[in-house]
């Protein structure tokens, strides 16, 4: 033991253990040869050898010439002034070059600064590592420590003390934050501990990732956290880095979803009261879009109210035409708002009861569509067109906004009670495309009958003003026409639209003047009374048969 | 000779009356109804609209008969379209009462909130 510590003592001096060990022999055993010193101390003649030249060279052994040469130590006085006397003169020389080295490598490091920052790299596998790992990057802290992990993690973490490293952190006045899923109670009881020495936000999005931040300098990441509460899991692993890109690319990461977490109080208290969390989740994908769309239908208890753009897709599928037909077979109050036009879908396909439920919106806005469920959720999507005009991207969040649902809800039953009956509309354009066809069915009928028939036509008044019609016939060899016929127009104005007939019939001097409209349920008492006063026939129709049958019928009166 | 008030009025109803005409009833027959009503009054029909309103929809009614209420009609949706509340009805029972300067009060509102458009 003593031998030992003697031999460490020596090595203090100055000497490699080899020659320390070489120097007590010599001290117990007197002159030595190098054969017998290689057999005593098992190693080889050529270290033995080596190792007493540099000895001889410094002045604690001396030489006993002969065969073989032997080699003794000086007196151990004699052999440590030797050794303090070599070490102050080498401190005294590495003190007079201290100023030289100084300047000469301030000058090469502030030439070669950009290259001499080499970050670095370390694996570390195993829980108990990676969390000593962490509580040293925390040990360095002097600014603000940013923690995202799983709740399970977090628990483990408290069970090997990292809590109360945040708890010396806190004293210092170092800020620390922690971001992540606070899923249930059990994680919101752990959480309270953490909440006295750190900020606690909550992230909707449950990542299996562990990153932790240490005054911008350093990082820690595991991109997969085994879900163990487990201190000693081996199936854990992750890596430090001092790297600045690294290091900041993740804290940007961090920030942002710092950023768009919810403070962990709130969380706590809807945890606490069993209430639902209120929140907000966004998309910007037309399908994302319709997975919500179906997912909230399918939720629905009680009342859906849903306003759609336009009633094909992309603004609703087939999926979500099934889930709506499947919650009202199981008696859900659904009531759809849509603007219905001639190439809308799914309505031939669609029960009667779901039919029932579907209002025309007076107005043409295609782009927004939403849903409010049970007075509890809502799904708000904005549709956004290409330059070709197709809808290329959605952007849209779901809430459970308790103020927002009402707001939405106001606004959805505002444009309810505005809404019209879809069998009129559906009427409008079936109509539509009635008088589109109307021309070519009725051209040979009307040369039958020995008219002349124009679609349109325009012909010049007494007032010497040209008058349009969208249709005229007449009696061969006359150039005036004895019938002058206009289209309900596109606003639906009968009104406006019998006097204007009204006015250029008489200005071109028509025996009769007609009036095509959809269905009779659209013109009320006042226009019909207008329409007798102004002697317009009123013709209704949806087909163009039917309608050429009705004109030619009053013409024969 | 009109004042260089009157005389902006009635360039604005003229402007508006005719913009509602042709956009209802369609360019040749609101033409129409203005040939009409001028040869029924005998003058500019928007000079007697300021300056007699009650005469002006007389000769409306006697070009278009119960139609002349359509025009009424429409000519007040500007009105609330400019923000002023007032129905066809009411309009309707100020020319029947003859409340002249209420009509052109109601009148220069209109060209007053289409001028400074």
């Amino acid at each position: 033991m003593q031998g030992e510590n003697v031999l460490n003592l020596l090595q203090k001096y100055g000497l490699t253990k080899t020659q320390a060990q070489i120097f007590i022999h010599l001290i117990k055993a007197g002159a030595c040869s190098v054969g017998e010193l290689s057999k005593s101390l098992k190693t080889n003649r050529m270290n033995i050898y080596r190792n007493l030249k540099s000895m001889e060279n410094i002045g604690l052994v001396s030489v006993i010439p002969g065969r073989p040469m032997k080699f003794s130590a000086v007196p151990i006085d004699i052999a440590l002034n030797t050794l303090l006397s070599a070490a102050k003169s080498k401190v005294l020389e590495m003190e007079s070059s201290y100023a030289t080295i100084l300047e000469a490598i301030s000058k090469i490091s502030e030439q070669q600064r950009e290259y001499t920052i080499e970050a670095k790299f370390r694996f570390h596998s195993g829980r108990r590592p990676i969390y000593a790992v962490m509580m040293q990057m925390l040990e360095q802290c002097r600014v603000e420590a940013c923690l995202l992990t799983t709740p399970s993690d977090l628990i483990c973490l408290s069970l090997c003390g990292f809590d109360e490293a945040l708890k010396k952190l806190s004293a210092m006045g170092i800020k620390a934050k922690i971001l992540t899923n606070i899923a249930d109670e059990k994680i919101a009881r752990v959480l309270r501990d953490y909440a006295k020495y750190a900020v606690i936000r909550h992230a909707e999005v449950q990542l299996k990732t562990r990153l932790l931040i240490v005054d911008d300098k350093m990082a820690f990441t595991s991109l997969t956290v085994e879900d163990s509460i487990n201190p000693d899991s081996e199936n854990d692993s992750g890596f430090w880095t001092d790297s600045p890109q690294y290091v900041g690319s993740v804290k940007e990461f961090f920030n942002i979803a710092w950023r768009n977490a919810q403070d962990a109080s709130a969380v706590l208290y809807y945890l606490k009261t069993g209430k639902v969390m209120e929140k907000i989740i966004t998309f910007n994908e037309v399908e994302e879009y319709h997975r919500h769309l179906v997912d909230v239908l399918e939720r629905a208890e009680n009342e859906v109210l849903l306003y759609t753009g336009r009633f094909r897709e992309p603004y609703l599928t087939r999926d979500i035409i099934n889930t709506l037909e499947k919650i009202c077979s199981r008696g859900v109050n659904v009531k759809i708002i849509t603007y219905l036009d001639e190439y809308s879908q799914f309505l031939e396909k669609i029960s009667n009861t779901l039919m029932a439920k579907i209002k025309h919106a007076g107005f043409e806005s295609a782009s927004i569509s939403f849903i409010i469920i049970d007075e509890s959720e809502s799904l708000v999507c904005c549709f956004l067109s290409s330059n070709l005009g197709y809808i290329a991207q959605a952007q849209g969040f779901w809430s459970n906004i308790t103020g927002f649902v009402q707001v939405l809800e106001k606004v959805f039953m505002e444009l309810w009670s505005k809404a019209t009956n879809p069998s009129i509309r559906l009427a409008e354009i079936q109509f539509r495309k009635a008088i589109k066809e109307m021309p070519e069915v009725l051209a040979p009928l009307a040369k039958e009958r020995g008219f002349l028939f124009k679609a349109p036509a325009v012909v010049k008044g007494s007032s010497g003003l040209n008058h349009k019609f969208n249709l005229t016939l007449s009696v061969k060899g006359s150039n005036k026409p004895i019938i002058v016929c206009d289209y309900l127009p596109e606003n639906n104005d009968v009104e406006a639209a019998l006097v204007s007939l009204y006015v250029k019939a008489m200005d071109v001097k028509a025996n009769l003047k007609i009036l095509l409209i959809p269905t009779k349920e659209m013109v009320n008492i006042i226009e019909r009374e207008l329409a007798v006063a102004y002697g317009i026939e009123l013709i209704d129709g949806l087909h163009p048969a039917e309608l050429c049958h009705k004109l030619l019928e009053i013409i024969a009166l | 000779m009109l004042s260089e008030n009157s005389h902006f009025v009635i360039e604005k109803l003229r402007e508006i009356y005719e913009s509602i005409l042709y956009s209802s009833i369609g360019e040749s027959a609101g033409r129409a109804v203005l040939l009409l009503l001028r040869r029924n009054l005998k003058r500019d029909p928007f000079i007697v609209l300021w300056e007699d309103p009650i005469a002006f929809h007389k000769a409306l009614e006697k070009v278009l008969g119960v139609g002349a209420r359509v025009l009424v009609r429409l000519l007040v949706n500007v009105l609330t379209e400019s923000g002023l509340t007032i129905n066809s009805d009411y309009f309707l029972e100020l020319i029947n009462r003859g409340a002249v300067e209420e009509i052109r009060s109601y009148l220069m509102k209109i060209a007053d909130s289409h001028g400074k458009k």
